[in-house]
């Protein structure tokens, strides 16, 4: 039946017969491998991003890890090793950067996007390509009803002296906000 | 040489005969061959299937066992497959003339093939072999899809044999004369790949799986839009061969405002975007568009040309009740308007903001986020609703009827195409695969097809023996009487035309005619 409802072939046996391919054939063929090109690139840089978005998210949920297991030795003077914050006197800005700095357990981490890129952000921000593949800590506030927490980004100058509710959420491809996890610190 | 007549010649090909005629030969119409190869090919996408998932630690790790249980499966099926096709090489027409059919069978390429899918676990019992290895090695068995694709390529390019370029992609892309099943392979291949990415598009919303499995997702989708990249270009290239889309440019340029051809160049578009602007503009919101990928299938399926058909001719009286419809919505919103705006200021607050009430209440979904509360507006509400009811159903049942007549109109045509088909007496076997492929796109059964085959061969047999169909006479005494003198005309004809003498000595020969007949002829003869 579709057969018999397509519309038929332009060619016709008793005209003079055809080139096989001519030259606009072949200026499509070019045409499409051009094109061809270009998606292969645009998925090159897609992928690129993804893989590095994966990183990114690796990169978040170790970071989640190592805070829970810092937090879980608040107030413990035995732990061994010993918690590298000290609790009660730092700021969450100056335990941020011990926690980071080279040597410390997360001072092998890095922006996967770029090394010019900030490691940790406040913000994802279409306007400031150098946080895409950043870290940004938000702060969790206890919703009125209980019903769980709103989060917004942390103060540097926030005191650690009390449990901090907190959520990692990384910057990745097209400056989306992939949340990792929510962690008490 | 026929499978059956090799099983009946020699009594001990008889069950080689017997399978190879059940399940792999491809000239009998009514075995299980298209049905076993169509399950064999179906395993074999599954495989590949499997074994790009193996690959994705959060898939395969928590499922190992079910796919090991798989692999047993498939590796089960593949062995009985060729083990009965080497068991059945001697009914093989291909092997039956060779000194010894089976060992041609195992040497011939496709068995090669076979053997290639199977083999390597069967080493892997008593030779150790890295699981990577072996994983490569499965791959191979999508090389026993050759098994339908090389015949579909030579009988393809046979038929287009001293076609151009263009033409031929134009039969390959298009249903002509000439496509054969490579056309068909090439579309189940494009909506296989649509029915994958919209799956994709779907689950990929959900947060967690994205989260896993963003990667695969990205895959999937470059490989259907490289895909239907490719199709939209080469459609556009070789629509001038369609008489309708005649000239280098400007036909291109009309085919690709064609309906169809936006439909592929939307399901192609947000990915470009995406891919060139994601840096500068938030661009998500176009991933939602990759769902229009599904009307793609539009191509490939009769109902939507069905149902825009029915459209096209009811339009003046959808369009006429469309119109009562937004002239009710308009007086019931003004009315609530009315009698409701100095109760509910903030629910009535103007036309606009009560149209919306009107709408909802007319089409009878009622959310009750605004309902009246006045007795007059409630009293209102409950005769437009009544209306409504009624008014709002009035294009719903045009439609459906519409869409029926138009169903039924094309079911028409079947019986159209069979009676061209039957003007030389026969259907042939080509005419009848044509006529089920229009009914299958109808779903007409292969059971009506036949009925109607039927019935209108026994019409012709009637028409051709000058009697009227029985049921016309039954149903009309004038159609009976006409028919009777029809026949004692054609009778007289005879007499006329024969030996009068010698059908006289016939008819006196005991049981030869019935005294009826005897009494007939003699009437006429004496007249």
């Amino acid at each position: 039946m579709q057969a018999d409802t397509a519309p038929q072939h332009n060619s016709n046996h008793a005209e003079p017969k055809k080139p096989y391919i001519t030259s606009g054939d072949i200026a499509f063929l070019i045409f499409a491998l051009l094109v061809l090109f270009i998606l292969m690139n645009i998925s090159y840089t897609i992928w690129k991003d993804e893989a590095s978005s994966g990183e990114t998210k690796e990169n978040g949920e170790h970071v989640v890890a190592v805070f829970t297991e810092q937090g879980l030795k608040r107030g413990n003077a035995e732990a061994n090793p010993p918690a590298v914050c000290d609790f009660s006197a730092m700021t969450w800005a100056a335990c941020r950067d011990v926690m980071f700095a080279a040597g410390a357990p997360l001072g092998e981490t890095k922006n996967t996007f770029s090394k010019d890129n900030l490691l940790i952000a406040s913000a994802c921000d279409r306007n400031d390509p150098h946080t895409l593949g950043s870290l940004i800590f938000e702060k969790g506030t206890p919703k009125p009803d209980g019903s769980g927490f709103t989060y917004s980004p942390i103060a540097d100058d926030e005191k650690l002296d009390q449990v901090v509710p907190m959520r990692l959420t990384v910057c990745v491809r097209g400056f989306v906000v992939e949340r990792i996890s929510a962690f008490t610190f | 040489m026929d499978s059956n007549n090799i099983a009946q010649n020699q009594p001990s090909l008889r069950l080689t005969g017997f399978i190879y005629a059940w399940f792999f030969d491809q000239n009998n119409p009514n075995n299980y061959q298209k049905t076993f190869d169509k399950w064999i090919y179906i395993l074999i996408i599954l495989n590949a299937a499997c074994i790009v998932a193996e690959h994705i630690p959060s898939i395969f790790d928590p499922y190992q066992a079910r796919f090991h249980q798989f692999e047993l499966f498939s590796l089960g099926v593949f062995t009985i497959e060729y083990i009965m096709r080497l068991f059945a090489a001697p009914a093989d027409p291909e092997f039956s003339n060779r000194k010894l059919p089976r060992f041609a069978f195992i040497r011939s390429p496709y068995a090669i093939i076979d053997l290639v899918a199977i083999l390597p676990f069967y080493l892997a019992l008593f030779i150790p072999l890295d699981l990577r290895v072996l994983r490569l090695l499965r791959l191979l068995r999508l090389l026993k899809l050759l098994r339908a694709v090389i015949p579909a390529v030579q009988e393809f390019a046979q038929a287009n044999r001293g076609r151009t370029f263009r033409q031929q992609v134009f039969a390959l892309l298009n249903p002509t004369p000439t496509s054969g099943k490579l056309h068909e392979m090439v579309d189940s291949f494009v909506v296989w790949w649509v029915f994958i990415s919209v799956v994709c598009v779907i689950i990929e919303s959900v947060d967690s799986i994205h989260y896993v499995l963003g990667m695969q997702f990205i895959y999937v989708d470059v490989i259907s839009v490289s895909i239907f990249t490719m199709e939209y270009l080469f459609r556009l290239y070789s629509c001038v061969e369609d008489p309708k889309y005649q000239g280098a440019i400007k036909g291109r340029i009309d085919a690709a405002k064609s309906p169809l051809a936006i439909i592929d160049f939307l399901a192609i578009v947000p990915f470009f975007l995406e891919g060139l602007l994601h840096h500068i503009f938030d661009l998500r919101f176009l991933r939602i568009f990759r769902l229009m990928r599904l009307l793609k299938l539009t191509r490939y399926t009769s109902s939507t040309n069905t149902l825009s058909k029915a459209l096209e001719r009811e339009w003046p009286v959808i369009a006429a009740s469309t119109f009562i419809m937004l002239l009710l919505v308009v007086l019931t919103a003004s009315l609530g308007f009315l009698f409701e705006h100095e109760a509910q200021p903030e629910k009535f607050e103007n036309i606009p903001q009560s149209i919306y009430w009107a709408v909802i209440t007319l089409a009878s979904v009622g959310y009750g986020d605004i309902s009246p509360v006045t007795p007059v507006g409630r009293l209102m509400t409950m005769i437009m609703a009544l209306v409504g009811i009624g008014i709002f159903a009035v294009p719903a049942a045009i439609l459906s009827t519409a869409f029926n007549d138009q169903l039924h109109k094309d079911r028409e045509s079947i019986q159209t195409d069979l009676l061209r088909y039957m003007k030389d007496g026969v259907v042939t076997p080509e005419e009848r695969v044509k006529l089920l492929e229009a009914a299958a796109a109808l779903h007409v059964t292969e059971q009506e097809v036949d009925l109607l085959i039927e019935r209108v061969r026994e019409e012709k047999e009637l028409a051709q023996n000058g009697m009227l169909p029985i049921d016309a006479i039954k149903r009309e005494p004038e159609v009976a009487f006409e028919q009777f003198r029809h026949s004692i005309g054609h009778l007289r004809q005879i007499m006329a035309v024969g030996d009068a003498a010698k059908v006289r000595q016939l008819f006196e020969v005991p049981g030869r005619a019935t005294d009826d007949e005897r009494a007939v002829w003699k009437l006429l003869d004496r007249s």
